[in-house]
Protein backbone atom coordinates (compact mmCIF):
# COMPACT_ATOMS: atom_id res chain seq x y z
CA UNK A 1 0.00 0.00 0.00
CA UNK A 2 1.33 3.42 -0.94
CA UNK A 3 1.02 5.91 1.82
CA UNK A 4 0.44 9.60 1.54
CA UNK A 5 3.96 10.95 1.20
CA UNK A 6 3.58 13.74 3.77
CA UNK A 7 2.22 11.53 6.52
CA UNK A 8 4.59 9.79 8.89
CA UNK A 9 2.82 7.02 10.71
CA UNK A 10 4.55 6.27 14.03
CA UNK A 11 1.69 4.58 15.87
CA UNK A 12 2.45 1.01 14.86
CA UNK A 13 2.10 -0.32 18.41
CA UNK A 14 -1.61 0.55 18.17
CA UNK A 15 -1.93 -1.02 14.74
CA UNK A 16 0.54 -1.28 11.89
CA UNK A 17 0.09 0.88 8.82
CA UNK A 18 0.50 0.62 5.93
CA UNK A 19 -0.19 -3.08 5.43
CA UNK A 20 1.66 -5.02 2.71
CA UNK A 21 -0.03 -4.90 -0.69
CA UNK A 22 -0.33 -8.71 -0.77
CA UNK A 23 -2.46 -8.62 2.39
CA UNK A 24 -4.90 -6.25 0.73
CA UNK A 25 -4.89 -8.37 -2.45
CA UNK A 26 -5.72 -11.55 -0.52
CA UNK A 27 -8.68 -9.84 1.15
CA UNK A 28 -9.81 -8.46 -2.16
CA UNK A 29 -9.58 -11.93 -3.65
CA UNK A 30 -11.64 -13.32 -0.81
CA UNK A 31 -14.24 -10.62 -1.21
CA UNK A 32 -14.64 -11.06 -4.96
CA UNK A 33 -13.85 -14.72 -5.55
CA UNK A 34 -14.46 -16.75 -2.40
CA UNK A 35 -17.07 -14.99 -0.35
CA UNK A 36 -18.72 -17.95 1.37
CA UNK A 37 -18.62 -19.04 5.02
CA UNK A 38 -16.10 -21.74 5.96
CA UNK A 39 -17.21 -25.09 7.35
CA UNK A 40 -20.91 -24.41 7.06
CA UNK A 41 -22.13 -25.52 3.65
CA UNK A 42 -21.08 -28.30 1.29
CA UNK A 43 -20.65 -26.29 -1.91
CA UNK A 44 -17.27 -25.51 -3.40
CA UNK A 45 -17.22 -21.86 -2.39
CA UNK A 46 -17.68 -22.85 1.24
CA UNK A 47 -15.02 -25.55 0.92
CA UNK A 48 -12.63 -22.98 -0.55
CA UNK A 49 -13.33 -20.72 2.38
CA UNK A 50 -12.60 -23.63 4.77
CA UNK A 51 -9.31 -24.16 2.93
CA UNK A 52 -8.34 -20.56 3.60
CA UNK A 53 -9.17 -20.93 7.28
CA UNK A 54 -7.20 -24.17 7.53
CA UNK A 55 -4.21 -22.65 5.75
CA UNK A 56 -4.30 -19.72 8.19
CA UNK A 57 -4.18 -22.13 11.14
CA UNK A 58 -1.25 -23.99 9.62
CA UNK A 59 0.64 -20.74 8.92
CA UNK A 60 0.04 -19.48 12.45
CA UNK A 61 1.05 -22.76 14.09
CA UNK A 62 4.26 -22.92 12.05
CA UNK A 63 5.06 -19.28 12.77
CA UNK A 64 4.94 -19.82 16.54
CA UNK A 65 6.42 -23.34 16.53
CA UNK A 66 3.19 -25.05 17.62
CA UNK A 67 3.01 -28.76 16.69
CA UNK A 68 -0.69 -29.07 16.03
CA UNK A 69 -2.64 -26.42 14.14
CA UNK A 70 -5.82 -27.80 15.68
CA UNK A 71 -4.88 -25.78 18.74
CA UNK A 72 -4.86 -22.44 16.95
CA UNK A 73 -8.03 -20.49 17.80
CA UNK A 74 -8.95 -17.34 15.92
CA UNK A 75 -10.57 -14.43 17.73
CA UNK A 76 -11.33 -10.80 17.02
CA UNK A 77 -8.21 -9.44 18.75
CA UNK A 78 -5.82 -10.09 21.64
CA UNK A 79 -8.35 -8.80 24.16
CA UNK A 80 -10.91 -11.39 23.06
CA UNK A 81 -8.23 -14.12 23.22
CA UNK A 82 -7.10 -13.01 26.68
CA UNK A 83 -10.67 -13.17 27.94
CA UNK A 84 -11.03 -16.72 26.58
CA UNK A 85 -7.79 -17.76 28.29
CA UNK A 86 -8.29 -15.97 31.60
CA UNK A 87 -11.92 -17.02 31.94
CA UNK A 88 -11.24 -20.52 30.59
CA UNK A 89 -9.21 -21.67 33.59
CA UNK A 90 -11.56 -22.39 36.49
CA UNK A 91 -10.75 -20.33 39.51
CA UNK A 92 -12.98 -19.93 42.52
CA UNK A 93 -10.85 -18.11 45.05
CA UNK A 94 -7.75 -18.77 42.98
CA UNK A 95 -4.56 -16.79 42.69
CA UNK A 96 -2.97 -15.28 39.59
CA UNK A 97 0.46 -13.71 39.01
CA UNK A 98 0.99 -10.90 36.50
CA UNK A 99 3.72 -8.34 35.86
CA UNK A 100 3.40 -4.62 36.40
CA UNK A 101 3.57 -4.10 32.63
CA UNK A 102 0.25 -5.71 31.75
CA UNK A 103 -2.22 -4.11 29.39
CA UNK A 104 -5.81 -3.35 30.46
CA UNK A 105 -6.88 -6.38 28.40
CA UNK A 106 -5.33 -8.44 31.24
CA UNK A 107 -5.97 -6.15 34.19
CA UNK A 108 -9.67 -5.65 33.54
CA UNK A 109 -10.73 -9.31 33.08
CA UNK A 110 -8.74 -10.08 36.25
CA UNK A 111 -10.31 -7.22 38.18
CA UNK A 112 -13.69 -8.63 37.18
CA UNK A 113 -12.66 -12.04 38.56
CA UNK A 114 -11.31 -10.42 41.69
CA UNK A 115 -14.74 -8.96 42.34
CA UNK A 116 -16.83 -11.95 41.17
CA UNK A 117 -14.72 -14.97 42.11
CA UNK A 118 -12.52 -13.58 44.88
CA UNK A 119 -9.45 -14.18 42.71
CA UNK A 120 -6.33 -12.70 44.27
CA UNK A 121 -3.64 -11.13 42.14
CA UNK A 122 0.09 -10.70 42.73
CA UNK A 123 1.83 -8.07 40.63
CA UNK A 124 5.54 -8.69 40.01
CA UNK A 125 7.41 -5.40 39.71
CA UNK A 126 9.14 -4.46 36.48
CA UNK A 127 11.40 -1.43 36.86
CA UNK A 128 11.56 1.63 34.63
CA UNK A 129 14.30 0.03 32.50
CA UNK A 130 12.12 -3.03 31.99
CA UNK A 131 13.94 -5.37 34.41
CA UNK A 132 11.62 -8.10 35.64
CA UNK A 133 12.04 -8.92 39.35
CA UNK A 134 12.72 -12.66 39.17
CA UNK A 135 13.23 -13.06 42.93
CA UNK A 136 9.91 -11.45 43.72
CA UNK A 137 8.30 -13.57 41.00
CA UNK A 138 9.51 -16.85 42.50
CA UNK A 139 8.29 -15.76 45.92
CA UNK A 140 4.79 -14.92 44.70
CA UNK A 141 3.66 -18.50 43.95
CA UNK A 142 1.06 -19.96 46.32
CA UNK A 143 -0.70 -23.30 46.63
CA UNK A 144 -3.72 -21.94 44.77
CA UNK A 145 -1.81 -20.16 41.97
CA UNK A 146 -3.71 -21.03 38.81
CA UNK A 147 -1.80 -19.25 36.10
CA UNK A 148 0.70 -16.52 35.28
CA UNK A 149 0.13 -13.86 32.63
CA UNK A 150 3.09 -11.93 31.23
CA UNK A 151 3.24 -9.21 28.61
CA UNK A 152 6.15 -10.20 26.38
CA UNK A 153 6.87 -6.73 25.02
CA UNK A 154 5.87 -3.48 26.66
CA UNK A 155 3.61 -1.32 24.54
CA UNK A 156 4.78 1.66 26.63
CA UNK A 157 8.58 1.35 26.77
CA UNK A 158 9.42 -1.38 24.27
CA UNK A 159 11.10 -3.43 27.02
CA UNK A 160 11.16 -7.19 26.46
CA UNK A 161 10.28 -9.62 29.29
CA UNK A 162 12.52 -12.69 29.86
CA UNK A 163 9.70 -15.13 29.09
CA UNK A 164 11.95 -18.13 28.58
CA UNK A 165 13.22 -17.89 32.17
CA UNK A 166 9.76 -17.02 33.46
CA UNK A 167 8.40 -20.08 31.65
CA UNK A 168 11.10 -22.20 33.18
CA UNK A 169 10.00 -21.21 36.67
CA UNK A 170 6.34 -21.85 35.75
CA UNK A 171 7.26 -25.34 34.53
CA UNK A 172 8.98 -26.10 37.83
CA UNK A 173 5.95 -24.87 39.73
CA UNK A 174 3.57 -26.65 37.31
CA UNK A 175 1.58 -23.49 36.71
CA UNK A 176 0.52 -22.60 33.15
CA UNK A 177 2.05 -19.50 31.59
CA UNK A 178 -0.05 -17.22 29.39
CA UNK A 179 2.08 -14.88 27.29
CA UNK A 180 0.69 -11.78 25.59
CA UNK A 181 2.70 -11.36 22.39
CA UNK A 182 0.57 -8.50 21.04
CA UNK A 183 3.69 -6.35 20.61
CA UNK A 184 6.27 -9.02 19.84
CA UNK A 185 4.58 -11.27 17.26
CA UNK A 186 6.20 -10.37 13.97
CA UNK A 187 8.81 -8.15 15.61
CA UNK A 188 10.96 -10.74 17.40
CA UNK A 189 11.14 -14.53 16.95
CA UNK A 190 8.84 -16.53 19.23
CA UNK A 191 8.61 -20.30 19.64
CA UNK A 192 6.10 -21.73 22.10
CA UNK A 193 8.31 -24.71 22.88
CA UNK A 194 11.68 -22.99 23.22
CA UNK A 195 10.13 -20.06 25.08
CA UNK A 196 8.15 -22.30 27.47
CA UNK A 197 4.79 -20.75 26.58
CA UNK A 198 1.66 -22.72 27.49
CA UNK A 199 -0.89 -20.31 26.06
CA UNK A 200 0.18 -17.74 23.51
CA UNK A 201 -2.06 -14.73 22.88
CA UNK A 202 -1.60 -12.82 19.65
CA UNK A 203 -3.26 -10.00 17.81
CA UNK A 204 -3.33 -9.99 14.03
CA UNK A 205 -3.32 -6.30 13.24
CA UNK A 206 0.05 -5.23 14.63
CA UNK A 207 3.36 -6.93 13.76
CA UNK A 208 1.67 -9.80 11.93
CA UNK A 209 0.45 -7.26 9.36
CA UNK A 210 -3.14 -8.49 9.19
CA UNK A 211 -6.22 -6.28 9.36
CA UNK A 212 -8.07 -5.18 12.49
CA UNK A 213 -10.53 -7.74 13.81
CA UNK A 214 -8.05 -10.63 13.87
CA UNK A 215 -6.16 -12.30 16.69
CA UNK A 216 -6.12 -15.57 18.56
CA UNK A 217 -4.59 -18.11 20.90
CA UNK A 218 -2.19 -21.01 20.49
CA UNK A 219 -2.63 -23.73 23.08
CA UNK A 220 0.59 -25.63 23.68
CA UNK A 221 -0.63 -28.75 25.49
CA UNK A 222 -3.17 -26.78 27.49
CA UNK A 223 -6.93 -26.99 27.42
CA UNK A 224 -9.45 -24.33 28.32
CA UNK A 225 -13.11 -24.33 29.27
CA UNK A 226 -15.35 -22.53 26.83
CA UNK A 227 -17.78 -19.92 28.03
CA UNK A 228 -18.89 -18.80 24.61
CA UNK A 229 -21.20 -21.23 22.80
CA UNK A 230 -23.03 -21.35 19.48
CA UNK A 231 -22.94 -22.49 15.89
CA UNK A 232 -19.81 -24.22 14.62
CA UNK A 233 -21.03 -26.08 11.54
CA UNK A 234 -20.13 -29.32 13.36
CA UNK A 235 -22.25 -31.66 15.53
CA UNK A 236 -25.32 -29.66 14.54
CA UNK A 237 -27.61 -32.37 15.92
CA UNK A 238 -26.22 -31.73 19.42
CA UNK A 239 -27.59 -29.05 21.69
CA UNK A 240 -24.36 -29.01 23.61
CA UNK A 241 -21.41 -27.06 22.23
CA UNK A 242 -18.69 -29.40 20.85
CA UNK A 243 -15.73 -30.09 23.11
CA UNK A 244 -13.16 -30.75 20.38
CA UNK A 245 -10.71 -28.17 19.15
CA UNK A 246 -10.80 -25.73 17.50
CA UNK A 247 -14.64 -25.66 17.45
CA UNK A 248 -14.74 -25.75 21.24
CA UNK A 249 -13.37 -22.23 21.49
CA UNK A 250 -14.75 -20.78 18.25
CA UNK A 251 -18.47 -20.12 17.93
CA UNK A 252 -20.22 -18.17 15.21
CA UNK A 253 -19.07 -17.02 11.78
CA UNK A 254 -15.38 -16.08 11.91
CA UNK A 255 -13.87 -12.95 10.41
CA UNK A 256 -12.73 -15.06 7.49
CA UNK A 257 -11.88 -12.16 5.19
CA UNK A 258 -9.66 -10.75 7.94
CA UNK A 259 -8.12 -14.16 8.62
CA UNK A 260 -7.31 -14.46 4.90
CA UNK A 261 -5.41 -11.19 5.23
CA UNK A 262 -3.70 -12.30 8.43
CA UNK A 263 -2.46 -15.55 6.85
CA UNK A 264 -1.01 -13.54 3.98
CA UNK A 265 0.61 -11.15 6.45
CA UNK A 266 2.37 -14.06 8.15
CA UNK A 267 3.46 -15.50 4.78
CA UNK A 268 4.83 -12.08 3.89
CA UNK A 269 6.89 -11.94 7.11
CA UNK A 270 8.17 -15.40 6.36
CA UNK A 271 9.16 -14.37 2.84
CA UNK A 272 11.25 -11.40 3.96
CA UNK A 273 12.49 -13.18 7.06
CA UNK A 274 11.91 -12.19 10.66
CA UNK A 275 15.61 -11.46 11.15
CA UNK A 276 15.55 -8.84 8.42
CA UNK A 277 12.62 -7.19 10.18
CA UNK A 278 14.29 -7.33 13.59
CA UNK A 279 17.46 -5.76 12.19
CA UNK A 280 15.61 -3.01 10.35
CA UNK A 281 13.57 -2.06 13.41
CA UNK A 282 16.66 -2.12 15.64
CA UNK A 283 18.47 0.13 13.21
CA UNK A 284 15.58 2.61 13.03
CA UNK A 285 14.92 2.81 16.78
CA UNK A 286 18.63 3.28 17.49
CA UNK A 287 18.76 6.12 15.00
CA UNK A 288 15.70 7.67 16.61
CA UNK A 289 17.12 7.46 20.13
CA UNK A 290 20.49 8.80 19.00
CA UNK A 291 18.75 11.79 17.49
CA UNK A 292 16.84 12.65 20.66
CA UNK A 293 18.99 11.67 23.60
CA UNK A 294 21.41 14.61 23.54
CA UNK A 295 18.66 17.15 23.97
CA UNK A 296 18.38 17.70 27.73
CA UNK A 297 14.80 18.90 27.37
CA UNK A 298 13.75 15.45 26.17
CA UNK A 299 13.23 12.66 28.69
CA UNK A 300 13.42 9.17 27.21
CA UNK A 301 11.93 6.24 29.14
CA UNK A 302 12.62 2.53 29.08
CA UNK A 303 15.59 0.26 28.48
CA UNK A 304 19.05 1.80 28.21
CA UNK A 305 21.14 1.51 25.08
CA UNK A 306 22.77 -1.80 26.06
CA UNK A 307 19.44 -3.55 26.50
CA UNK A 308 17.23 -5.01 23.79
CA UNK A 309 14.06 -3.12 22.95
CA UNK A 310 11.27 -3.16 20.41
CA UNK A 311 10.75 -0.30 17.95
CA UNK A 312 8.83 1.61 20.62
CA UNK A 313 9.92 4.79 22.37
CA UNK A 314 8.10 6.74 25.07
CA UNK A 315 9.29 10.25 25.79
CA UNK A 316 8.25 13.57 27.31
CA UNK A 317 9.42 17.09 26.76
CA UNK A 318 10.15 18.97 29.98
CA UNK A 319 7.39 21.42 30.89
CA UNK A 320 5.20 20.39 27.97
CA UNK A 321 2.20 18.10 28.37
CA UNK A 322 2.26 14.94 26.28
CA UNK A 323 -1.08 15.71 24.61
CA UNK A 324 0.18 19.10 23.43
CA UNK A 325 3.36 17.59 22.01
CA UNK A 326 1.36 14.87 20.25
CA UNK A 327 -1.01 17.42 18.79
CA UNK A 328 1.86 19.61 17.51
CA UNK A 329 3.49 16.55 15.93
CA UNK A 330 0.25 15.80 14.11
CA UNK A 331 -0.86 19.30 13.09
CA UNK A 332 2.50 20.86 12.24
CA UNK A 333 4.57 17.89 11.18
CA UNK A 334 2.03 15.23 10.08
CA UNK A 335 3.58 12.72 12.48
CA UNK A 336 1.11 10.28 14.05
CA UNK A 337 1.88 9.27 17.64
CA UNK A 338 -0.12 8.13 20.60
CA UNK A 339 -0.12 10.10 23.83
CA UNK A 340 -1.39 9.26 27.31
CA UNK A 341 -1.42 5.96 29.18
CA UNK A 342 -1.59 3.50 26.27
CA UNK A 343 -4.10 1.26 28.12
CA UNK A 344 -1.34 0.33 30.57
CA UNK A 345 -1.71 2.34 33.79
CA UNK A 346 0.50 -0.04 35.80
CA UNK A 347 3.34 0.37 33.34
CA UNK A 348 3.13 4.14 33.61
CA UNK A 349 3.18 3.85 37.39
CA UNK A 350 6.34 1.75 37.06
CA UNK A 351 8.12 4.38 34.98
CA UNK A 352 6.78 7.31 37.02
CA UNK A 353 4.57 8.85 34.34
CA UNK A 354 1.15 8.14 35.83
CA UNK A 355 -1.34 9.79 35.30
CA UNK A 356 0.11 12.30 32.82
CA UNK A 357 1.44 9.66 30.42
CA UNK A 358 3.98 9.99 27.63
CA UNK A 359 4.24 10.54 23.90
CA UNK A 360 4.83 7.21 22.22
CA UNK A 361 6.59 6.76 18.89
CA UNK A 362 6.23 3.25 17.56
CA UNK A 363 7.82 2.05 14.34
CA UNK A 364 7.40 -0.79 11.93
CA UNK A 365 9.84 -2.07 9.32
CA UNK A 366 7.79 -0.08 6.80
CA UNK A 367 9.17 3.15 8.28
CA UNK A 368 12.16 4.68 6.50
CA UNK A 369 15.35 6.45 7.55
CA UNK A 370 13.81 9.57 6.11
CA UNK A 371 10.83 9.18 8.48
CA UNK A 372 13.24 8.97 11.41
CA UNK A 373 15.14 12.06 10.30
CA UNK A 374 11.88 14.02 10.09
CA UNK A 375 10.70 12.78 13.50
CA UNK A 376 14.04 13.67 15.11
CA UNK A 377 13.97 17.13 13.65
CA UNK A 378 10.32 17.74 14.65
CA UNK A 379 10.69 16.55 18.25
CA UNK A 380 13.87 18.60 18.75
CA UNK A 381 12.15 21.59 17.21
CA UNK A 382 9.23 21.34 19.66
CA UNK A 383 11.57 20.75 22.62
CA UNK A 384 13.66 23.81 21.81
CA UNK A 385 10.69 26.17 21.73
CA UNK A 386 10.50 28.22 24.87
CA UNK B 1 -17.73 -45.96 -2.88
CA UNK B 2 -16.73 -45.16 0.63
CA UNK B 3 -17.52 -41.97 2.45
CA UNK B 4 -15.17 -40.57 5.06
CA UNK B 5 -16.97 -38.74 7.79
CA UNK B 6 -15.32 -36.26 10.15
CA UNK B 7 -16.18 -34.56 13.37
CA UNK B 8 -15.26 -31.11 12.14
CA UNK B 9 -14.23 -29.19 9.06
CA UNK B 10 -10.77 -28.87 10.54
CA UNK B 11 -10.24 -32.61 10.07
CA UNK B 12 -11.60 -32.59 6.51
CA UNK B 13 -9.02 -29.96 5.63
CA UNK B 14 -6.29 -31.90 7.37
CA UNK B 15 -7.39 -35.04 5.54
CA UNK B 16 -7.30 -33.17 2.25
CA UNK B 17 -3.77 -32.02 3.00
CA UNK B 18 -2.76 -35.68 3.47
CA UNK B 19 -4.63 -36.88 0.37
CA UNK B 20 -3.17 -34.15 -1.83
CA UNK B 21 0.26 -35.61 -1.24
CA UNK B 22 -0.88 -38.88 -2.85
CA UNK B 23 -2.45 -39.78 -6.19
CA UNK B 24 -5.72 -40.79 -4.55
CA UNK B 25 -8.69 -39.26 -6.31
CA UNK B 26 -11.12 -37.84 -3.80
CA UNK B 27 -14.17 -35.66 -3.85
CA UNK B 28 -15.44 -33.33 -1.16
CA UNK B 29 -19.23 -33.64 -1.05
CA UNK B 30 -22.09 -32.48 1.16
CA UNK B 31 -22.66 -35.32 3.62
CA UNK B 32 -25.46 -37.60 2.29
CA UNK B 33 -28.62 -37.26 4.32
CA UNK B 34 -28.77 -40.91 5.40
CA UNK B 35 -25.40 -40.64 7.09
CA UNK B 36 -25.87 -38.79 10.29
CA UNK B 37 -22.71 -36.82 10.14
CA UNK B 38 -21.14 -34.40 12.47
CA UNK B 39 -20.12 -31.86 9.93
CA UNK B 40 -21.76 -30.77 6.71
CA UNK B 41 -19.13 -32.08 4.31
CA UNK B 42 -17.56 -35.48 3.77
CA UNK B 43 -14.96 -37.03 1.47
CA UNK B 44 -15.82 -39.65 -1.14
CA UNK B 45 -13.27 -42.10 -2.55
CA UNK B 46 -13.43 -45.33 -4.55
CA UNK B 47 -14.08 -48.44 -2.43
CA UNK B 48 -10.90 -50.18 -3.54
CA UNK B 49 -8.82 -47.46 -1.92
CA UNK B 50 -10.03 -48.05 1.61
CA UNK B 51 -6.82 -49.53 2.99
CA UNK B 52 -4.64 -46.93 1.34
CA UNK B 53 -6.84 -44.12 2.66
CA UNK B 54 -6.71 -45.50 6.19
CA UNK B 55 -2.94 -45.57 5.95
CA UNK B 56 -2.64 -42.01 4.59
CA UNK B 57 -5.09 -40.46 7.04
CA UNK B 58 -3.61 -42.39 9.92
CA UNK B 59 -0.23 -40.88 9.10
CA UNK B 60 -1.81 -37.43 8.90
CA UNK B 61 -3.27 -37.90 12.41
CA UNK B 62 -6.83 -37.42 11.28
CA UNK B 63 -9.82 -38.84 13.11
CA UNK B 64 -12.62 -40.14 10.88
CA UNK B 65 -15.15 -42.91 10.37
CA UNK B 66 -15.83 -44.84 7.18
CA UNK B 67 -19.28 -45.46 5.68
CA UNK B 68 -19.68 -47.82 2.77
CA UNK B 69 -22.36 -46.87 0.28
C1 LIG C 1 0.62 -5.52 25.24
C2 LIG C 1 -0.74 -5.49 24.62
N1 LIG C 1 -1.64 -6.40 24.96
C3 LIG C 1 -2.88 -6.43 24.42
C4 LIG C 1 -3.26 -5.49 23.48
C5 LIG C 1 -4.66 -5.55 22.97
O1 LIG C 1 -4.69 -5.83 21.62
P1 LIG C 1 -6.10 -5.75 20.84
O2 LIG C 1 -6.47 -4.32 20.84
O3 LIG C 1 -5.81 -6.30 19.50
O4 LIG C 1 -7.09 -6.55 21.60
C6 LIG C 1 -2.33 -4.52 23.08
C7 LIG C 1 -2.64 -3.48 22.07
O5 LIG C 1 -3.53 -2.70 22.10
C8 LIG C 1 -1.05 -4.51 23.68
O6 LIG C 1 -0.16 -3.58 23.35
Amino acid sequence: MKKNSDTIYADNAATTWPKPQCVIESMRNFFFNVGANPGRSGHRMSVNSARILFDAREETAAFFGLDNSQNVVFTLNATHALNIAIRGIPKKEGHVIISSFEHNSVIRPLTYLKEKEKTTISVVPVDCKGNFDMTEFKKSFRDNTQFVVINHGSNVTGAIAPIRQIGHVCKEKKVPLIVDVAQTAGTIPINVKKDNIDILIFTGHKGLMGPQGTGGLCLNNESLQSFFHGGTGSSSQEERHPDFMPDKLEAGTPNIIGIAGLATGIKYLRSIGLNTIVEKEKFLIKKLINGLRDNDKIIIYGPDSRQERLGILSFNIKNKAADIVGDLLDKEFSIMTRVGLHCAPYAHKSIGTFPAGTVRLSLSFMNTENDIAKIVSAVNNIADRS
Amino acid sequence: MIILVFESTYFIMKAEKGLKQTRIIYNIIPTPRDISSDCGVAIKVAAGLEERVIEVLGKANVEFTIRRV
